[in-house]
């Protein structure tokens, strides 16, 4: 990718917490991924079914999820934050 | 866990409710902003494939505007001696646009001129796209080989062009109204520089060559000669690396260089090597045999 080259703009309010809290409440159910606002972002082909998107959706979920998890030992059980 | 309430999922993670209310918005904060940043990537590299795969006359791929290629190598660790009124001159020609030639003796330091204007500020403003540099040299050069260089520097693919003159028309249209500096390095005949003159309107063109005829061909009479330094300025080079150079020996290398900066450059060098270590003797048998 080129640094120089301006990036588009998106609406904000898409990966909102709100919206993110509404598409993993979806996790379990690629039909309803599918329908999602997220799921129409061509992650997959714009003519792709809902299932199809919803599962793209959810891998890239996954992905996310995944790439956020801490490192290992960082995080301490056991004992009430 | 999915359909898990979320105090127990807190105390099943053994963290407080508040706590865990605030990691919880956190990390849907943080999958939001991370799908955000993919979204954009995503649709900013299909911009970019996009601008890539429009054709010129059907037959060249056009460019990625937002490059700004700087081919030029950049500045020697010593400054350029003796040379500020050239460089005021070339610059200024350079500002117009116009197609300019340096020529003099192999050594002259033609190629540090055209690497220092290159590097400066004033120039890199007003050729605000950047600079396209190629080095021909003396033989047989493939012409096409080198203009892959440009294609490349341009965004464009060089395998999808076929012929030289495909490869200088899809250069000539990707620097369209850019402005570039083009510099074309040690040129030994007219023919192969004047295949790299591909600017537009916006463009001025550089050539630095040994051989006057090249240099009329290139550029007319804006031919700036680019002579041997005097020995003021010769010394102030040599001391660029051995400061401590007394002033018979400096005489005597003057000498010897004949005032040709690639000579004096070698030499500096090769007695700063021979100084490092900070042995007079060591400095004296130095220079008593130069073997730059």
């Amino acid at each position: 990718m080129h640094a120089t080259e301006p990036m588009p703009q998106l609406p904000p309010d898409l990966f909102s917490r709100v919206s993110i809290r509404d598409v993993l409440k979806r996790f379990h159910n690629a039909g309803q991924l599918g329908e999602h606002p997220l799921a129409h972002l061509h992650w997959v082909d714009a003519d792709a079914a809902p299932l199809e998107r919803g599962t793209a959706l959810r891998e890239l979920l996954r992905a996310g999820i995944e790439s956020l998890r801490p490192d290992e030992g960082e995080l301490r059980w056991g004992e009430k934050r | 866990m999915h359909n898990r309430k979320p105090d127990y999922l807190a105390d099943a993670l053994g963290l407080v409710r508040g706590t865990f209310h605030q990691e919880q918005a956190r990390a849907l904060e943080m999958l939001g902003s991370w799908l955000g940043e993919r979204q954009l990537m995503r649709e900013h590299d299909q911009a970019r494939k996009h601008s890539q795969s429009k054709r010129v006359d059907g037959a060249v791929l056009i460019s990625d505007p937002s490059l700004k290629p700087f081919l030029a190598p950049s500045r020697p660790p010593h400054s350029l001696v003796g040379r500020a009124r050239l460089i005021n001159e070339i610059k200024q020609q350079l500002t117009y646009g116009h197609s300019l030639a340096l020529q003099g003796l192999p050594g002259a330091g033609k190629t540090a001129l055209a690497i220092a204007l290159a590097n400066d500020d004033a120039v890199r403003q007003r050729f605000r796209d950047g600079v396209l540099w190629i080095g021909i040299g003396r033989g047989d050069p493939d012409v096409q080989a080198l203009m892959g260089v440009w294609l490349s520097a341009l965004g464009i693919e060089p395998a999808s062009v076929h012929s030289m003159e495909d490869a200088a028309r899809a250069i000539h249209a990707a620097i369209g109204t850019r402005h570039l500096l083009v510099v074309v390095d040690d040129a030994w005949d007219s023919e192969g520089a004047l295949a790299f003159k591909l600017g537009g309107p916006n463009c001025a063109h550089l050539v630095t060559t040994r051989l006057p005829a090249v240099a009329i061909d290139f550029a007319g009479n804006r031919i700036l000669k680019v002579d041997e330094l005097d020995d003021q300025a010769s010394t102030a080079l040599l001391q660029q690396f051995v400061p401590t150079l007394e002033n018979t020996d400096v005489q005597n290398l003057l000498h010897v260089s004949g005032g040709l900066p690639l000579a004096l450059t070698l030499m500096g060098r090769y007695l700063r090597k021979a100084n490092f270590a900070s042995q007079p003797s060591r400095l004296a048998r130095a220079i008593d045999t130069p073997r730059p």
